[in-house]
């Protein structure tokens, strides 16, 4: 798929900006703090209904606006067009139409129109603490299985529930026991699932992120991600049994401090290089190897789960790696979809001799506008 | 706003209260109440006394009732052995209006939410419990197909499996009439994870 044309109003810094895009190769240049990752974050949005950084979404409405829009033509792999658009009034709720009809959720964009983003923030999945790694690995199998997702959110309001408890039982609010049992069978039900789907995914994202890494680097060193659970099996069938055997063993604990302590939403996923935990060993070199492989795979992996070609976002945390890297990196790009590039450096293509085979189209963003030139 | 009479903006802010009514459709009813009859109007308001004066929860059932006891507990014509637990008064509504169920209910007055403060004790519960005496012979347990419905579901089966009685869950699927094609992705798979032999 591609997005043939975006349309943004009090976005971010963007008063008004319309644009038709290519559906190959789209280089944004701009100086620092111009507008070039809002740019994709708008693409990004109209895709996923949702921002790829940490960001309310307040903070997406123009400074002293009231509302922004987000409208765009989508073209799928079967040249279907479809028109999304998003919009947010202030203290409002985000609603988002598909074809001019709005959808009665937020997820139900998911999976439509998949986009991958490549961004310095993106760095935190292997550097920064598990709920990044939960966060990513989450967001991927819901745009793929929406009963996952649906296990996901009834997991999510039972642990709410759950500590609810918890957390009276701890300052005596409560003394009823026995009223956490339902939330904890229930919490095992779709908690089990989760810890299932999880595993199943890892091992089959585990053999196409090998293959991606050992092209990409060039060496013969093992890459592997693995669940790393609370509740530890040896087998699927057994998971839900440990879990009950978890919760029961950290009852007291859990008591005392208020919190479920054991269940996906604890869990981690290790990677490891060669044996090594990358968490613990790796280089910053190996982080962003692993991070470009995590990135491909997860493009090939919507690729064929959704039978529909990604969008890819770049937004200059190529320019972290060497220069013999960031040419592979490149020359890969060759016949993938529509890419999004973003680089401070207008001379980008005359260093890149590997990017000249694309349909390109250039753009120029200074303080929130947006010009194509040639 | 400034309306010219005090009365008329008491009516309005009353009215709006009232779920799915906004302010401006508080006053296109005041404004009609205004045009009818006294008569009328004291018909609307006594109706709605009444209500408050004369509907209580039935002594057996909980279900809405002006005797001590619902009409669907003391009729001869139901089936005295099975018990369909139910949330809401409502949901009597709706399985009463199948015209297939000929058991008795059971209204529990909401389900199992920590969140909002309701525990089993807030609930019906031990009446339910008090009902199982030996001409029970099953318990239907028809609570919401939600987090809080399910918790509650699973709440209900643990008390009473050790009773002797037969527990069942409403089955969950596709709506009948409908299309597959236009189900939704987890209504369908929860179809398909319940399918039965035939």
């Amino acid at each position: 798929m591609y997005v043939r044309d975006l349309t943004l109003t009090d976005f971010r810094n963007y008063s008004a900006l319309k644009t038709e895009l290519s559906p190959d190769l789209n280089l944004i240049f701009g100086k620092n703090a111009q507008g070039k990752t809002n740019f994709l974050e708008a693409l990004y949005l109209l895709c996923l209904g949702r921002s790829f950084r940490a960001a309310q979404n307040q903070d997406l409405v123009k400074t002293a606006k009231e509302s922004f829009i987000i409208q765009g033509t989508i073209a799928t792999d079967n040249e279907i067009e479809r028109s999304v658009g998003i919009k947010y009034i202030r203290d409002g709720k985000k609603e988002i139409s598909v074809d001019r009809k709005r959808l009665p959720s937020h997820s139900a964009i998911f999976g439509h129109f998949p986009i991958v983003v490549m961004a310095p923030d993106e760095f935190r999945i292997t550097t920064s603490g598990p709920s990044e790694r939960r966060r990513f690995v989450d967001l991927l199998l819901s745009q793929v299985s929406l009963s996952y997702l649906s296990d996901l959110q009834s997991y999510n309001r039972t642990l709410k529930q759950r500590n609810r408890i918890l957390h009276d039982l701890r300052d005596g609010v409560s003394v009823d026991d026995a009223a956490i049992e339902p939330w904890s069978q229930k919490l095992v039900d779709s908690g089990t699932r989760i810890i299932k789907s999880r595993e199943r995914f890892l091992r089959d994202f585990s053999v196409l992120l090998n293959s991606v890494y050992a092209t990409l680097t060039d060496t013969r060193e093992q890459l592997t991600v693995v669940v790393e659970s609370t509740v530890p099996f040896d087998e699927e069938q057994q998971i839900e049994a440990h879990f009950h055997e978890k919760l029961k063993q950290n009852s007291r604990k859990e008591r005392i401090l208020g919190n479920t302590l054991v269940g996906p939403h604890r869990d981690d996923v290790l990677f490891t290089v060669h044996d090594l935990d990358l968490r613990k060993y790796g280089s910053r070199g190996e982080h962003k190897s692993v991070l470009i492989a995590m990135k491909i795979a997860e493009f090939n992996y919507l690729r064929d789960a959704r039978a529909e070609t990604p969008v890819l976002l770049l937004d200059d945390c190529y320019s972290e790696l060497d220069e013999s890297r960031e040419r592979s990196v490149f020359a890969s790009l060759t016949g993938l979809g529509q890419i999004f590039l973003t680089s401070p450096k207008q001379t980008l293509l005359e260093n890149h001799p590997e990017l000249y085979g694309h349909e390109i189209s250039k753009f120029n963003v200074d303080g929130g506008t947006i010009e194509r030139f040639n | 706003m400034q309306y010219s009479s005090v009365s008329m903006e008491r009516a309005i802010s009353e009215l709006s209260r009232l779920p799915g009514i906004g302010r401006k459709t508080a006053q296109r009813l005041v404004f009609y109440l205004l045009k009818c009859r006294t008569s009328e109007v004291e018909r609307l308001t006594d109706s709605l006394v009444a209500i408050k004066e004369r509907i209580k929860f039935c002594s057996i059932c909980f279900n809405l009732t002006e005797e001590q006891s619902c009409q669907i507990c003391t009729s001869e014509k139901r089936d005295r052995s099975t018990i369909c637990v139910v949330e809401e008064a409502n949901d009597v509504l709706a399985l009463e209006r199948t015209g297939e169920y000929r058991g008795l209910y059971h209204v529990l007055g909401g389900a199992l939410s920590p969140l909002e403060g309701v525990g089993p004790d807030d609930l019906s519960v031990k009446e339910l419990l008090s009902r199982l005496n030996g001409s029970t012979v099953e318990v239907i347990i028809a609570t919401n197909p939600n987090t809080e419905g399910e918790a509650t579901a699973l709440y209900l089966e643990k008390l009473i499996k050790p009773l002797d009685v037969q527990i069942t869950r409403i089955a969950r699927g596709l709506p009948v009439g409908g299309d597959l094609e236009y189900a939704d992705e987890i209504t369908l798979t929860r179809a398909l994870e319940g399918r039965t032999a035939i």
